[in-house]
């Protein structure tokens, strides 16, 4: 057998993980007892992967935000005209794919015949098949979708945050890409940027479930095509300045109240893996802390009207680029902005609450062990950190580490008013 | 799933896997959905989970879940056909799973005060009731937002005027204005004292400790006899209504009601969702390779039934230029599906899909929950191999059968301002 076996005694989950020839990880997380099973053939090919030198050429390519979106679209299709969505459901499998800013990924869960669903999952990934045709088809129903985030209030104000905070970084732009952008595209276009990401090297395979981990390498070695290897595929992200772009933009909607993102623009960006959890984690945790439910900066907010349930505090990592952001409804928008100085000062000050932080510790923890209940999510969450380089399963030991100390050290990173941006989305004027 | 009488009208219902790291405990009161009550329910059960004896501030309710290993708090008042459901309940990680005994115990603590301490342990205070109603005023507001959800809420309100399902489950502003707080903790009293109340475990949980929790929460609580809730079955009579929005949208909504023939949602329901998969309810449905996929009419498009109300829905985005086109095809697929212009392939394939949708449910607790709490509210007791095997024995003519029995009652609309 191929695989390495690790066991997590503290969990007590099972990690089978291995590296094929062709290049593609493979990584099964044994989950005795479910009926459940869950794969996902992803990619490190995102929104935001704009910029690249396809190895073997010396020249930057530079393709729109969308693409890689559209080419999720299109994969589903097949040669003879068929679509893999069909040939899942004779297996009873739920398939599905998404475009983040920094993943594709195709996905199904079943309970029965896992191993013939793996087989439709593997071969159509594999099989791309665009032309003049479907390609022009395909135009009309992303446009759609375009359309259908451009009329949601709050995608737009999550983006407008983003085109603040950014002056250059793809990710100011719609994972969707723009309709304009969007109509350029041409089949040559769709198969060099398959070429460069759907490399199974720049891949990986991870199934989670009551799998057999013999037949499960069985399968990968007689339906992953060989291709000849590739190397590393160079990204090239835009230089970011240090401040935001704009530090306001503001919309108008057909909603009742106004709807507000704030940003914090991360300026530690990058490091080794290690680095990269600890300060996703550690920033999550010092979020919660400060702004979290149990905050006084909440209960005060909440008790006087200025915020409302909706709102939240999170922090988002994508390679080359990091924020806090703060969502929410308020008629108050500066207000909130104000309260939320006035508490970063206040810790700044007086220093972080010990008591709140290790709380903040617990709950971190326990969401982790709730996502082990959960074959799907923890699919993704797996698969979404492995194409950072971070290892999902370490997460509660880099929690449980953390110090006051730490904490207090990011908040003088991030939190200054010039990397702070502010959207706001207000009702429209009659 | 074991059931136990604590009390007359009272029910512990335990649901046990120790594959599971969490466990999830919820109080489920019933009541009827109905424009009198729906607003007090709404702002009762957000009330209830910002206040109790014991924990007497939301902060405090906060920092005692967030000593839960982030415990989840349920608090959420849903229509279940013609029933508006107040389920109040914690979810955290497991003793096992923690390997320290302990917290199942204060989470059930917390649960016990903030179902039956709820408020300052003899009324309501001003101050929570004034914020929530404004939030519940505001959340009413934002149903618009999600033009979705709301093209759904509107067709369902439009087509079932004067019956409880038109009823909007989140409540209505003005009634809400009116509600004091006085009243609000008076119809806490009697939400206590005369609803059917089932209360659930499910995942990994002792089960001596759980029915102990369950038969303290009982202690407190009086016998009841609730005659059960019934959904009214109407047909369709007359025309089709059409009605229509404008809003500010730059993509349509077409939404369609369908009326099933009595028993779809009931007796005959294992065949009604082998129907609704073929037609609209999946990815494998003709509404979805045919009108989105090959026609490429709508961006989205789907069908679900309502199986307490039996009623079946369309939803869709749509151009607007597209209206009509988009119309008449869902209407042609459903006609093809009254012809048993369908092949075995597509049944095959919907068994398959319902089979693995259904199988899947053991594997989440809020799912297991979820589908026994809907046997109960059905008064039958179908467990889920049970029903997969009802699925696999559907046949050609009794998807002919259900297909036959949809009525195309409403049709709603939403179109842009200029």
């Amino acid at each position: 057998m191929e695989f390495t076996r690790k066991h997590y005694d503290s969990l007590n989950e099972t990690i089978y993980s291995a590296t094929h020839e062709s290049g593609l990880k493979v990584i099964l997380i044994k989950k005795e007892g479910f009926k459940k099973n869950y794969a996902t053939f992803s990619t490190k090919y995102g929104s935001i992967n704009t910029q690249f030198v396809v190895p073997g050429e010396n020249e930057v390519t530079c393709v729109t935000p969308g693409i890689a979106h559209f080419l999720e679209h299109k994969v589903f299709e097949q040669p003879d005209g068929s679509n893999a969505f069909n040939d899942f459901s004779k297996y009873g499998a739920n398939a599905n794919a998404f475009t983040s800013f920094g993943v594709t990924n195709y996905l199904f869960s079943c309970t029965d015949y896992f191993f013939e669903n793996l087989e439709i999952l593997l071969n159509f990934v594999q099989t791309p098949y665009f032309t003049e045709e479907n390609v022009e088809k395909e135009k009309g129903i992303i446009a759609q979708e375009i359309k259908m985030y451009k009329d949601d209030p709050e995608q737009t104000c999550m983006y407008n945050c983003l085109e603040a905070m950014y002056e250059k970084h793809p990710v100011r732009i719609n994972i969707a890409g723009d309709v304009e952008d969007i109509m350029k595209t041409t089949p040559e276009l769709l198969y060099k940027c398959y070429k460069t990401f759907y490399h199974p090297s720049n891949m990986a395979l991870i199934c989670v479930g009551n799998i057999d981990e013999d037949k499960l390498w069985e399968c990968v070695e007689k339906n992953i095509k060989p291709v000849p290897s590739q190397e590393k595929i160079t990204q090239v992200f835009p230089t970011e300045g240090k401040n935001v772009y704009k530090s306001r933009i503001e919309a108008e909607f057909d909603i009742p109240t106004p709807m507000f993102m704030i940003g914090f623009k991360d300026n530690a960006t990058g490091g080794c893996s290690d680095e990269i959890l600890k300060r996703e984690v550690l920033t999550t945790c010092l979020l919660r802390t400060l702004f979290g439910r149990s905050s006084s900066f909440y209960e005060k907010l909440y008790e006087e009207g200025i915020i409302n349930k909706t709102f939240s505090a999170f922090y988002e990592y994508e390679e080359s680029c990091g924020y806090a952001a703060f969502f929410g409804e308020s008629e108050k928008i500066d207000e909130v902005k104000g309260r939320i100085f006035e508490t970063v000062k206040a810790a700044k000050d007086y220093g972080i609450d010990k008591e709140s932080f290790e709380r903040a510790k617990k709950v971190l923890c326990g969401q982790f062990m709730a996502i082990l209940d959960k074959v799907e999510s923890l699919g993704n969450e797996y698969m979404m950190a492995y194409h950072k380089g971070v290892n999902l399963f370490e997460y509660a030991d880099v929690c449980k580490a953390l110090t006051v100390e730490d904490a207090q050290k990011r908040i003088d990173e991030l939190f200054n008013e010039s990397q702070c941006a502010v959207s706001a989305v207000f009702p429209k004027k009659e | 799933m074991d059931r136990i009488e604590l009390k007359k009208g009272i029910n512990l219902y335990t649901l046990k896997d120790d594959k599971f790291k969490s466990f999830r405990a919820c109080v489920l009161l019933h009541r009827p959905l109905s424009r009198e009550e729906v607003t007090l329910n709404t702002l009762l059960t957000a009330t209830m989970r910002m206040q109790s004896k014991n924990f007497p501030s939301a902060r405090e309710i906060s920092e005692e879940l967030e000593n839960l290993y982030g415990g989840e708090m349920i608090a959420r008042a849903s229509k279940y056909g013609e029933r508006h459901i107040i389920k109040l309940g914690v979810q955290s990680v497991s003793d096992n799973a923690l390997g320290e005994k302990g917290n199942f115990k204060r989470a059930m603590k917390l649960l016990y005060d903030l179902v039956l301490n709820s408020g300052t342990g003899e009324g309501f205070s001003e101050d929570v009731v004034r914020i929530e109603k404004k939030n519940i005023a505001d959340s009413i507001s934002a149903q618009k937002n999600d033009k979705r959800g709301y093209s759904v809420l509107r067709l369902q309100e439009e087509m079932c005027k004067g019956e409880p399902y038109g009823v909007n489950p989140m409540g209505y502003i003005e009634d809400l204005e009116r509600i004091d707080t006085n009243e609000l903790y008076a119809h806490y009293k009697k939400v206590l004292c005369e609803s059917r109340i089932d209360i659930f475990f499910t995942g990994n949980f002792d089960e001596e400790e759980a029915k102990l929790a369950a038969s303290q929460f009982a202690e407190n609580l009086n016998e009841r006899e609730i005659p059960p809730i019934k959904e009214v079955h109407k047909e369709v009579k007359g025309e089709v209504r059409s009605v229509s929005d404008k809003m500010d949208v730059t993509q349509g909504k077409l939404c369609m009601g369908f009326r099933c023939r009595e028993g779809l949602g009931r007796e005959d329901y294992a065949k009604t969702v082998v129907y609704n998969c073929m037609f609209g309810g999946s990815a494998v449905s003709k509404l979805f390779n045919n009108v989105r996929e090959k026609l490429s009419l709508c961006y989205y498009v789907g069908s679900s039934v309502d199986r307490l109300k039996e009623i079946m829905i369309v939803r869709s985005g749509v151009e607007f230029e597209n209206f009509k086109t988009a119309y008449d095809e869902i209407m042609n697929q459903q006609e093809m599906m009254e012809n048993g212009d369908f092949t075995e392939e597509e049944i095959e394939f919907a068994k398959k899909q319902l089979t693995s949708a259904y199988e899947a449910n053991i594997d989440s607790i809020a799912s297991m929950e979820e589908y026994y709490m809907m046997q109960l509210l059905l008064e039958t007791d179908i467990s889920i191999p049970e029903m997969v095997d009802m699925v696999n024995k559907v046949t050609r003519e009794d998807i002919i059968f259900v297909a036959k029995g949809m009525r195309l009652d409403t049709v709603y609309y939403m179109e842009g301002e200029a």
